[in-house]
Formats: C-alpha cells, sequence, structure tokens
C-alpha cells in the first residue's frame, strides 16, 4: 500500500515534468523556428569571404556561426547533392589563411565537404566524428595541419547541423532532463528528409551519439504502427506482390500469434 | 516539402544505419512489420546489426520450448557472432545451452533465469563464456556450487551475478552456503550481487563480503539465515548498499531497515502467500535492476533511460559518478 502510493506519486511528478517539459519546448520551438527562417535568409546571400574578412578579429563562437551560415547555400548544397562523383580537393587561400589563424588558439580541424565547403572546427567536435579523427590518427601531424580533410559523402547543410548537435549536447549534458529536452528539439526541427540525410552523414561519419539519437526519434514515430502506415510515413513502395507477403506470413507464423493488427494505426 | 528522387529513398538508407534505427523497436515489430514494408528493409533487418542484442523474456513464457530453441538458434544466427546481450527464460535442451555457448564470443550479458541447467553443462559451456560480465542464473533450481565455482573460474570479467531464487524453492530448506563459498573465492571482482530468497547465511555473506572489495550492491531480500547489524556494515563496507530485512523471524518487524517493501508484517504475510502475484514481483524487480546495470557503462543512455522510466530502480541505485 505504501509502495503503491509512493509510486503513483513518483508517476505524477513525472507527468507534471513532462508537461513543463513539452511546455518549454514549444516555446522553444518557436524562437527555432525564427531563428531557422533567420539562417536561410542569411545563406540565400553567396558569400565569398575575402582575405581581409578572415582578419578580421571575431570572437570565437560568432565567427564560427558566421561560416556556418554564410557558407551553406541550401540551393548549391541540394544542387550538389545529387552528383555522387568526388569532388576534387582544392587548397584554397581563405582554407589556409583560417588554418593559420585557427592554430594560434587552440588546435583545430578543416574539413571540406562534398559540395566544397570547409568547416573550422575544434578538435574535440572532429574527435566526435570517430571517421575524421581515425582519419587525422593515420596521417601525419604536419599534413594534417595543412590541408582540409575531405568528406567525400557529406554535404555541408549535414556537416553544419552535426556541428551545432556537438556543441550543444554538451552544453546540454549537464542535466538529463535538459539532454532530453534538446535532443527532442534538435530532431523536431528536421523534416523526415532532412532527418534522412543527416542520419546517413551521422552513419558516415560515425558519430555515435547523433546517429542513436535520430534513430530514437524515427523509431519512435513508427513503433506499433501499421505496415501501411510505415510505408507511407517514410514513402517507401511496396514491392512485394500479395502472395509473397502471404509466404512471408505463413513461414514466420510463430512471430504473428497473439499479434492483435487492429491495435495498431 | 521537397519531393524524393530515387536516391534519396529512405528504402535504399544504408543498411547500417537503417540497423541502428530498427534496433530500437520491439522483436515483434522486427519480425512482423518492418519485413514486410519492403524488400530491402527485409533484408537490413535480418542483418547482425539488428540481432547484437535478442531479448525475448517476454516471449520464453509463450512459446513451447522447441520452438523456442528454434526461435532463438535464427535468432542468434543472424548475429553472425556479434551478439553482446542475451535475455531468454525458461530454456529446457542442453544443445541450445551448447549452441549460446558457440556464439557467446561478443557475448557480455546473458541472463537465463528458469532454465534446466544442471552443472554438468555449465561445466561443458563456461570454457566459452569468458567475455561475460553480467549474469543472471536466477531461478535455476537444478544448478549448485560446483556451477557457480565453474563459472567464477571461466569468467574473469564477472562483475554482475544475479541468484535469485523463489521462496517456494527454498522455503524449509536448512541453510547452506556452499553457493556463498564458490562465489567469495571465484568471483572477486563483484560489483553487484542478487540472492533474493537465497538459503545464504551470515557466514556466507561474510565470506562474500571479505572476498569481493569491489561489491557496491547486494541484494539479501527474504535470506533468512543472515543477521548483519546495519551499523557494521555501514563502517567496514561504507560503500556498499545492502538491500533486505536482517531478521531470522518473519513475524518480526523491528530489523526491517528503510529499504524494506514492506511496512508492516501483516502486509507481508498476506502478501507472501500469493505464489503467483509474488512470482510476477520478482521477475519484474529483477528486470529493473538488470535494466539499470545494462547502462551504467552507457551514461547517456542511462540518464535517458531513467526518463523514460524504470520506476523504482531509481530510489535503490545509487547515482553514476
Amino acid at each position: 500500500m505504501a509502495k503503491e502510493s509512493g509510486s503513483s506519486k513518483i508517476e505524477m511528478l513525472e507527468i507534471s515534468n513532462e508537461a513543463m517539459a513539452e511546455a518549454q519546448s514549444s516555446k522553444i520551438e518557436m524562437l527555432e523556428i525564427n531563428n531557422e527562417a533567420m539562417a536561410e535568409a542569411q545563406s540565400s546571400k553567396t558569400v565569398t569571404m575575402k582575405p581581409a574578412e578572415a582578419e578580421e578579429s571575431k570572437t570565437e563562437t560568432q565567427k564560427i556561426t558566421d561560416e556556418e551560415s554564410k557558407n551553406v547555400p541550401i540551393a548549391a548544397t541540394e544542387e550538389e547533392s545529387k552528383k555522387l562523383s568526388i569532388t576534387k580537393v582544392e587548397e584554397s587561400k581563405n582554407a589556409a589563411t583560417a588554418t593559420t589563424e585557427g592554430e594560434k588558439e587552440e588546435a583545430k580541424v578543416s574539413l571540406k565537404t562534398l559540395d566544397g565547403v570547409t568547416f573550422e572546427v575544434e578538435a574535440w567536435i572532429a574527435k566526435e566524428m570517430e571517421t575524421v579523427q581515425a582519419y587525422i590518427d593515420d596521417t601525419s601531424a604536419d599534413t594534417s595541419a595543412a590541408i582540409a580533410i575531405p568528406l567525400h559523402n557529406v554535404a555541408g547543410r549535414e556537416l553544419a547541423r552535426m556541428v551545432e548537435y556537438c556543441k550543444e549536447h554538451r552544453r546540454a549534458s549537464v542535466s538529463a532532463g535538459n539532454l532530453k529536452e534538446f535532443e527532442e528539439r534538435f530532431a523536431a526541427a528536421l523534416n523526415l528528409y532532412e532527418m534522412k540525410d543527416l542520419i546517413i552523414a551521422a552513419n558516415y561519419l560515425n558519430t555515435k551519439k547523433l546517429l542513436e539519437s535520430l534513430s530514437r526519434c524515427i523509431a519512435k514515430a513508427i513503433k506499433n504502427k501499421s505496415v501501411e502506415f510505415v510505408r507511407d510515413y517514410f514513402g517507401v513502395t511496396n514491392d512485394y506482390t500479395t502472395e509473397e507477403e502471404a509466404q512471408y506470413r505463413e513461414t514466420n507464423a510463430w512471430a504473428f500469434r497473439n499479434v492483435d493488427e487492429d491495435s495498431r494505426n | 516539402m521537397e519531393e524524393a528522387c530515387e536516391f534519396r529513398s529512405w528504402a535504399e538508407l544504408i543498411p547500417d544505419a537503417l540497423g541502428v534505427i530498427f534496433t530500437n523497436l520491439s522483436l515483434q515489430e522486427r519480425v512482423t512489420v518492418i519485413p514486410r514494408v519492403c524488400k530491402s528493409w527485409a533484408n537490413a533487418v535480418t542483418g547482425p546489426y539488428c540481432w547484437q542484442e535478442i531479448d525475448i523474456k517476454d516471449w520464453s513464457n509463450r512459446c513451447q520450448p522447441d520452438q523456442l530453441d528454434r526461435l532463438l538458434e535464427m535468432l542468434i544466427t543472424r548475429s553472425s557472432g556479434s551478439l553482446r546481450k542475451l535475455s531468454v527464460s525458461g530454456l529446457q535442451t542442453e544443445s541450445i545451452f551448447t549452441f549460446i555457448a558457440e556464439n557467446a564470443c561478443s557475448l557480455h550479458t546473458l541472463r537465463l533465469p528458469r532454465s534446466s541447467m544442471n552443472d554438468s553443462i555449465v561445466e561443458q559451456i563456461a570454457g566459452r563464456l569468458s567475455m561475460i560480465s553480467f549474469l543472471d542464473v536466477s531461478y535455476c533450481i537444478k544448478i549448485g556450487p560446483y556451477a557457480l565455482e565453474m563459472i567464477g573460474k571461466n569468467c574473469k570479467l564477472l562483475e554482475g551475478l544475479c541468484r535469485n531464487m523463489h521462496p517456494l524453492d527454498t522455503a524449509s530448506k536448512p541453510f547452506q552456503d556452499d553457493e556463498a563459498y564458490a562465489i567469495a573465492s571465484t568471483m572477486p571482482k563483484l560489483k553487484h550481487l542478487e540472492m533474493a530468497y537465497h538459503l545464504i547465511s551470515t557466514s556466507g555473506v561474510l565470506q562474500i563480503l571479505a572476498n569481493c572489495p569491489k561489491l557496491e550492491f547486494l541484494d539479501q531480500r527474504g535470506c533468512w539465515g543472515v543477521t548483519l547489524d546495519h551499523m557494521f556494515l555501514k563502517q567496514k563496507f561504507p560503500k556498499l548498499k545492502v538491500l533486505g530485512p536482517f531478521v531470522l523471524d518473519t513475524y518480526e518487524s523491528d530489523g526491517w531497515d528503510d529499504f524494506s517493501d514492506v511496512s508492516d508484517s501483516s502486509e507481508y504475510l498476506a502478501w507472501d502467500f500469493v505464489a503467483g502475484g509474488m512470482e510476477e514481483y520478482y521477475v519484474d524487480d529483477s528486470d529493473s535492476y538488470d535494466g539499470m546495470w545494462d547502462d551504467e557503462g552507457r551514461l547517456d543512455e542511462l540518464q535517458f533511460g531513467f526518463y523514460e522510466g524504470i520506476e523504482d530502480a531509481g530510489m535503490y541505485w545509487p547515482p553514476s559518478p
């Protein structure tokens, strides 16, 4: 009896906590949408960074933010992402200049995306991307400092989101509640195709926390849903014949026992 | 909403990435829903990535033994040697234990409650369970101290052991410390130990405490043979969290500590005689501890899992450092 009431109290606390979290996250979503609109407006302008601008003194965070928003033109990104060819790696003056400047502060890593955008990221962020870290480990210190690491299968838009995720994730890690809220907010800001592209990028760069977080969100969306719902949700074409599907059910009859199809949406 | 071209279709998502998504779904959904979406998904869902963790405890209660064996063989085969966690209840056939052992090269968590393993089978398979760090052999009434000794000698990485017993299996039997001595002499790295309703006595517990210096959690609820002073434990083993009443007499409630599940003795007595309910209770309890233990090594998952609701575990488990 005592235990039951204690348990129900805990449940009520959890419910109210969730309600508060949802209220907060909806407010944050509004802000997020505004920010995104502004970011898109900015990114529609194509800006080439001149050496003079690169040398201007800016705060580290602001500088990186500017680079992210200016160097990810969406139209170009979408166009480039359709091509499967490997972009040639070209060392640019901007990259060299930025690298030199970065070395004065703390260790930084240059990453060049499929669509030719170069990112400067802190070493700890590169470490989260295990594929990148493996590349760095395999390369001698001298050469890796000078050349941007080519990412043949990752577009600038995805890399920008991954970098943002790593930074916010570290910031939010101080408490489990903040972390959950952050992950839900981050995923809610993406449409289904943006989610897919980001999963592919995270899988390629082996960014485990992001990959697991996004996968949980996708799985949550299709949990307890019918086969038809899942097809519609993902835009997947059914390539089974009626006979093949019946054959599958028969072969795996053990798994369908006790399955109540009507309870699925 | 942009139009999806062929290249960007979800159906063609990299199998590895699909696998990560599918591992977040229940077994039933991975078998009855996902494979019917389209053929490429059917292929992806049978890949090893989806089957590194197999939990069919729930299924176990509804399957016939031979059916369960065939299901388990099929799923383990899919993991292609990458099986890391296995939870299955009520296994009976000797050959299935051998099959599990043959595929245990990556296995670190193994839960086989209510199985019909005996000492002889354990002796045969223990040598191949060397990667195990968490083992649950609760309610396995056919194994004894010799099996635990074999396990301890072969599973050098063992940190967690569940050896809970059902009170009906141990009622009216004399106290017996052979299993405690086997644990004490062969499992020095234990951090987590559950022996609810075990026949262990005070001297057995003292042997374990003396020989398992890293022990952080001990569940000895219903171990009527154990009487240890609370203050003694706090002074001697400050890092140890102990769960369980310390009294011999079931009618005496004064000795129960803060972690007792029952607030008064009459309630306990009534609850004691509901065998079915008791069994359910213990299964759930064991699950919640196991769940917490499994997540310990992964802080993010632990934090996330806590919010997804392991209801009572948070009350007993110390916060992660």
